[in-house]
C-alpha cells in the first residue's frame, strides 16, 4: 500500500513551509488559514529545490528535497515571528449560517471525494504526462531532462513548468512508487486547503456571516467544477488554489503603501510554477492590481507592483534558466505564428466557449455571482484584480483557439471547463465583495476583521 | 455581531447560502442518477468512470508489468493508431524504470524505433510476423513477447 505514504508526503508540505504561518499577515488568522499559507510556501520551495538539485546534478531524496525548504522556513519563521502581526477578530458567525456553511462544505467535499475516489473525474492528461513525468522524475531521482528533450515525448508538453510533477514525484519518492489510483483524489486537498484562507481573507472586508456565505458558495462551485472538468490528478486544482488566493489577498488588502504583499506574491509564484496558464493569469492579476492602485491613487505603486511581480518572475526565470542549461527549448511554445489568427473561428469559439462554461451546474455557478455583481453595481476599480484575471484568462483562451489549424470545437470542449475555473473563482469573490461590500459597509467600518496591534 | 433575522444583511446572507445549497443539488443528482452499488464499486484503474476505452488500455499495461524486466526497453503495438498512441503515452509512466519506444507516433509508423525494443506488448493484435519474438505471457486483451537474439 503506497497511498498512505504518498498522502503523508503531501500532508507534510505545510511543515516544509511552516514559516509562512508566522508571517505577520496571517499569524493571527487561525490554524487552518495558516496551514494553507504554509502549504503554499512548502509547495513553492519544494518545487524550486527540485529544480535546483537537478541543476546541481544532485539526486533527489526525501532528506535532500526537504532540507532546504525546512531551513528556509525556519529562518523566515524566526524572522517574521518577531514582527508585529495583524490582529484578526475571533470568528463568530451566527449559528444558522455556520451550520448551513458546514452542510454545504461537507456535501461539496464528499461529492468531490466520491467522484475522484471512484475514478469518475480523472484527467486523461494525468496518465498522458502529468503523472508520467512524476513517475519518471521519481525513478531517476531528478527532473528527467533526457525525457523532456526526447523527440518522442513531444506530447508530454516538456516546456510546462514542473510544479505539479515535482510535488507528485515527492509523494512517489516517499511511497516508493506512484499510487496511480490515489493521486487524483489528492486534487481535493487543494480545494479543501484553500477554503479556510478564502474565508479568512473575505473576513478582512466582510462580516463573518457574509464571508461564510460567500466562501460556502465558492467551495460548492469549485468542488463541482473540479469534478465536472475531469481535473483529478492534473494541475487544475493546484492552479485554482494559487490563483484564487492571490486574487482574494489582493481584493481584500489594505490601501496603505506598506501593506504586505507577501501572500499574493507567494501565490503567484506558485501559479507560475504550476502551469503555463499560471503565467498568463499572473500577468493579468499583476496588471489588474497595478491599474487598481493607479486609479485609486494609492501611493508607491511601482514598489507595490514590484513586490507582487518579482517573486513569480524569479520563479519563472529559474525554470527558463533550467531549460536553457539542459538544452531544452526555452520559454513556452505557441500553437502557431503569433498573429496567424483564424478569425473565421470567432463564432465557433464564442458558441462553444459559452456552452462549455456550464461548470456542472447549468451555468448557475456563473450566473448567480454575475447577477449579484450586476445588481450591486460596485465601483469596478476596487475589483480590478479579479476582473483582470477573468478577462485575461478568457482573452488568453480565445487567442489560443484562434491559432488552431482546424475547427477548435473539440479542444474547446477539453480545455475551457478546466482553464476557466480560476476565472469562475475570481467572479465569485468579486461578486461577494461587491454585494456585501455595498450592503454591509456600515458594519464593515464599525467592525473590521483585522486590526493592527497597537 | 451578527445581524438579526429580519435585517436586510441577514436576508442577503441567506440568499447566498440558498444559492450554495442550490449548487449542491447538481452533484447529488448526479450521484442518485445511477444505481448505488454500481457507484460504490471500487475502481480498478484511475480511469474506470472517466474513459472506459483508456481504462482497458491501462489495465492491459498493468497486466503486462510483472512480465517485463525492469530497466528494459519495450514497445506497444495496437489494433488501431489511436490506441497505439495512447498506450505509448501511458506506458512511459506505467513502466518508469523501462524505456518505452514508439512503434508509431501520432499515427506515423516508427518501426525502426519499435524494432529496438526488448519486449513487445501486443494489444488486441499479433506482432509483425518478421519480428523475431517469443511469447512470454498472454494477458487480457493481448500478449507480451520478448525479442529473440539473432543467432
Amino acid at each position: 500500500m503506497s497511498w498512505p505514504l504518498f498522502l503523508a508526503a503531501l500532508l507534510a508540505l505545510p511543515l516544509l513551509g511552516a514559516g509562512a504561518a508566522f508571517h505577520p499577515s496571517v499569524r493571527s488568522a487561525g490554524l487552518l488559514p495558516r496551514i494553507a499559507a504554509a502549504l503554499s510556501l512548502g509547495a513553492v520551495t519544494l518545487t524550486l529545490t527540485g529544480v535546483l538539485l537537478t541543476f546541481a546534478a544532485l539526486p533527489w531524496s526525501i532528506p535532500a528535497l526537504a532540507a532546504p525548504p525546512l531551513c528556509a522556513s525556519l529562518a523566515l519563521g524566526l524572522l517574521w515571528s518577531r514582527r508585529t502581526a495583524t490582529l484578526w477578530r475571533p470568528y463568530r458567525p451566527s449559528r444558522g449560517v455556520a451550520l448551513s456553511a458546514a452542510a454545504v462544505t461537507a456535501v461539496s467535499l464528499l461529492c468531490l471525494l466520491w467522484t475522484l475516489g471512484t475514478a469518475g473525474a480523472t484527467s486523461v492528461d494525468y496518465l498522458y504526462f502529468w503523472g508520467v513525468k512524476a513517475a519518471r522524475f521519481a525513478a531517476v531521482r531528478g527532473i528527467d531532462t533526457a525525457l523532456l528533450r526526447w523527440m518522442y515525448f513531444g506530447h508530454g508538453v516538456p516546456d510546462y513548468p514542473p510544479g505539479v510533477s515535482i510535488l507528485q514525484a515527492w509523494g512517489a519518492l516517499a511511497a516508493g512508487k506512484m499510487p496511480w489510483r490515489f493521486v487524483p483524489i489528492c486534487s481535493l486537498l487543494w480545494v479543501a486547503a484553500a477554503a479556510p484562507l478564502v474565508l479568512a481573507l473575505l473576513r478582512l472586508r466582510l462580516s463573518d456571516d457574509a464571508a461564510t456565505a460567500v466562501a460556502s458558495f465558492w467551495i460548492a462551485a469549485t468542488s463541482i467544477t473540479i469534478a465536472q472538468s475531469y481535473s483529478g490528478g492534473n494541475a487544475e486544482a493546484q492552479l485554482l488554489f494559487f490563483e484564487t488566493l492571490a486574487v482574494a489577498a489582493l481584493l481584500t488588502e489594505d490601501r496603505e503603501a506598506d501593506a504586505s504583499r507577501f501572500l499574493p506574491a507567494l501565490m503567484l509564484a506558485g501559479a507560475v510554477l504550476t502551469k503555463v496558464e499560471g503565467t498568463a493569469a499572473t500577468l493579468a492579476i499583476v496588471a489588474g492590481a497595478a491599474l487598481r492602485d493607479l486609479l485609486e491613487r494609492r501611493s508607491r505603486i511601482l514598489g507595490r507592483t514590484l513586490r507582487l511581480a518579482l517573486p513569480p518572475a524569479a520563479c519563472l526565470l529559474t525554470w527558463f534558466a533550467f531549460q536553457r542549461h539542459f538544452g531544452l527549448t526555452v520559454g513556452y511554445r505557441s500553437h502557431g505564428p503569433l498573429f496567424g489568427l483564424r478569425l473565421d473561428f470567432v463564432p465557433t469559439i464564442l458558441r462553444e466557449g459559452l456552452r462549455n462554461l456550464d461548470s456542472g451546474t447549468a451555468w448557475l455557478s456563473w450566473l448567480i455571482p454575475i447577477a449579484f455583481l450586476l445588481s450591486a453595481r460596485p465601483d469596478p476599480r476596487r475589483l480590478l484584480p479579479a476582473f483582470a484575471l477573468i478577462a485575461g484568462l478568457c482573452g488568453f483562451l480565445v487567442f489560443d483557439y484562434l491559432h488552431d489549424e482546424s475547427d477548435p470545437s473539440q479542444r474547446i470542449g477539453w480545455t475551457t471547463p478546466r482553464v476557466s475555473q480560476s476565472a469562475l473563482s475570481a467572479c465569485i469573490l468579486a461578486a461577494g465583495l461587491a454585494w456585501f461590500g455595498q450592503r454591509g459597509r456600515a458594519e464593515e467600518i464599525s467592525a473590521p476583521s483585522a486590526l493592527p496591534l497597537p | 455581531m451578527s445581524p438579526s433575522a429580519g435585517d436586510p444583511r441577514s436576508r442577503s446572507v441567506t440568499l447566498w447560502l440558498v444559492a450554495a445549497f442550490a449548487l449542491c443539488f447538481f452533484p447529488i443528482a448526479a450521484r442518485t442518477a445511477r444505481p448505488l452499488d454500481e457507484q460504490l464499486r471500487l475502481p480498478v484503474t484511475p480511469l474506470d468512470r472517466t474513459d472506459g476505452r483508456l481504462a482497458k488500455q491501462w489495465m492491459f499495461l498493468e497486466s503486462c508489468r510483472p512480465h517485463v524486466a525492469p530497466a528494459s526497453s519495450l514497445t506497444v503495438i495496437a489494433d488501431d493508431p489511436d490506441a497505439a498512441m495512447s498506450l505509448y503515452m501511458m506506458s512511459i509512466g506505467a513502466f518508469p524504470y523501462s524505456l518505452p519506444l514508439p512503434s508509431s507516433y501520432y499515427g506515423l509508423l516508427t518501426p525502426e524505433e519499435g524494432r529496438k525494443a526488448e519486449f513487445v506488448l501486443a494489444y488486441r493484435r499479433p506482432p509483425p510476423a518478421d519480428w523475431p519474438l517469443r511469447l512470454v505471457a498472454n494477458v487480457e486483451d493481448g500478449a507480451i513477447y520478448a525479442r529473440v537474439a539473432a543467432p
